[in-house]
């Protein structure tokens, strides 16, 4: 895991607000785990949080580990400040990620090199960045990446 | 498809009367001074008094509250019919809708729609306005607020949204940051035929645009619709009332909704809009298709937005709207005169009220030949919103 800013509270990014429905999502990124909901009844994986699955309307589910590996499904890169937290990363990249388990969520890409080019399709794996003892964001980084 | 259409509503109820209010940067307005402004714009086109309205649908800021109830108290007036409505950008037709609904159920005969925004003024207008902004806006939150957490991964504004729409349409089929650039120009054009565009003095080539400062790749300052002190209003009644009024009345041909809540990053929802669905029931309401549509007023938020239009709307095939705009349609005097006072990109942007506007100016051949396009009969407007998935459509027709 890598730490970003941890020290410095004025340099946090929004933190992602913790609730009943997504504390178990943010406890195992905390753990070093992604996990997703699983609907008990129609199987499908879902994202974001929920109490009720999107495909098939059942309220009873499980949290189950994921793979981390993903696909970009498309990414910007930010050449403008939008918060004070990110102006050491500037520019930065923003994707929404395809998970192989089917959700697809938002999230940054780390450890990109001069020579790496970001193309839709483009293969990632989780990587958790701590934020604070008790908060980890999962980010992506690149299949291969130079 | 056929469920949802009611050929009976064709041309059954008219625009009678349309208004904006001044464009730009107007120092010490407010949303609803300009909403007034617009209103009353808006009755004098029509030739009637506050009276002769008895409903109003008017949508200010998305943080005030009762937008609506300020417009008749300063109006004066008690109505039968009184609203405000949540669908962003795909409000604005949404009110004409809603305002034909309420007159079928016979809540009142005759309504003010309007939209009006302070972008401006309510962060430029004083230091004091500024220093508020920076303490209110998404850079001071503590915490994201979308369900995907996306401002924790440093993902900010409805620019960015639009940018990854962008971005995989690119990667699709091939399109441009020059194609996206030949949306900015065409408009500027257009606005710089409008004296009242707030671009108007303002020329835009495709090197200036180039060369305009990055704000979230591939989208460049450019590609954004302008921050505006803005407002526009229409009144809609039923046709068989639309000879009491000064102006020849607009016919509302066709009309439709649709709204892809299933979100913006699912499916290929930001490669293939809710235009589709809602101008399938537009196009099948008016009895009329892309070909008979003389302008073209869109929603163009962002230059990729009225891309994609085009094709979702049917005048070019899906990834072929870098081609299409490239190949100068969107100019007056083009295959498909569109934006012909600007749009948000460059006359001002009301979230779509002033499309309506100039789309009923536009059918009323209101215009000298520098700006009216020759012949028209049938204007399309589009709007989208509500957090990229709401859209709406309608299709105007005069003579």
């Amino acid at each position: 895991m890598t730490t970003m800013n941890a020290s410095d509270e004025a340099l946090m990014p929004p933190l992602p607000l913790v609730t009943e429905e997504t504390r178990p999502f943010w406890d195992s990124c905390k753990a070093g785990v992604l996990r997703l909901q699983r609907c008990s009844s129609c199987l499908e994986f879902r994202f974001p949080p929920s109490v009720i699955c999107p495909a098939c309307s059942s309220m009873d589910c499980s949290w189950e580990p994921v793979s981390g590996m993903g696909s970009i499904f498309s990414f910007v890169t930010f050449q403008r400040l939008y918060h004070k937290a990110f102006a050491s990363l500037l520019p930065y990249v923003v994707a929404v990620i395809e998970l192989e388990e089917g959700p697809r969520m938002v999230s940054r890409l780390v450890g990109l090199g001069e020579q790496d080019s970001v193309k839709c399709g483009a293969l990632v794996k989780v990587r958790f960045e701590r934020l604070s003892d008790d908060l980890a964001l999962p980010l992506f980084e690149m299949l291969g990446a130079q | 498809m056929g469920a949802y259409m009611n050929t009976e509503l064709r041309d059954r109820y008219a625009i009678v009367g349309v208004g904006q209010s001044r464009l730009g940067e107007v120092p010490g307005s407010t949303a609803l001074s300009l909403m007034m402004e617009a209103a009353v714009s808006a009755m004098a086109d029509a030739g009637i008094e506050k009276g002769g309205i008895d409903g109003i649908i008017c949508r200010g800021p998305d943080d005030m509250y009762g937008f609506h109830q300020q417009v008749g108290q300063l109006l004066g007036t008690n109505v039968g019919f009184s609203t405000t409505l949540d669908n962003g950008g795909a409000s604005q037709i949404l009110s004409i809708i809603l305002a034909i609904s309420a007159i079928e159920a016979g809540m009142c005969n005759t309504v003010l729609c309007g939209y009006a925004r302070d972008a401006w003024s309510r962060t430029h207008s004083s230091e004091e306005a500024r220093m508020s902004q920076r303490a209110s806006g998404a850079a001071q939150s503590l915490h994201a607020r979308d369900i995907y957490s996306s401002e924790s991964f440093g993902l900010f504004g409805a620019p960015a949204m639009h940018a990854l729409g962008a971005r995989r349409h690119m990667d699709l089929y091939g399109t441009t940051k020059d194609q996206l650039g030949a949306v900015a120009v065409a408009f500027r054009e257009h606005a710089r035929r409008n004296p009242l565009a707030q671009m108007h003095a303002k020329q835009l080539t495709l090197e200036d645009y180039r060369a305009g400062r990055p704000i979230v790749e591939p989208f460049n300052l450019f590609d954004c619709s302008l921050r505006s002190d803005a407002a526009g209003a229409v009144i809609v009644t039923s046709l068989d009332k639309a000879t009491d009024f000064r102006k020849a009345p607009v016919r509302i041909r066709g009309f439709g909704t649709h709204n892809n809540l299933s979100g913006w990053f699912h499916q290929e929802n930001m490669t293939n809009t809710a235009a589709i669905q809602s101008s399938k029931k537009a196009y099948s309401m008016a009895g009329l298709g892309p070909s008979d549509i003389d302008v073209f007023e869109v929603y163009d938020c962002f230059t990729y937005m009225a891309l994609v239009q085009l094709e979702d709307y049917g005048f070019c095939q899906k990834g072929e709207g870098g081609p299409y705009v490239e190949s100068g349609a969107l100019r007056l005097g083009g295959a498909l005169p569109t934006n012909t006072a600007g749009g948000q990109l460059s006359e001002g942007h009301a979230e779509g009220m002033l499309q309506i506007v100039e789309a009923a100016r536009q059918v009323r051949r209101d215009y000298g030949p520098d700006r009216q396009v020759e012949n028209a009969e049938v204007a399309l407007v589009s709007g989208h919103g509500g957090n990229t998935v709401c859209h709406s459509s309608l299709i105007l027709a005069c003579g």
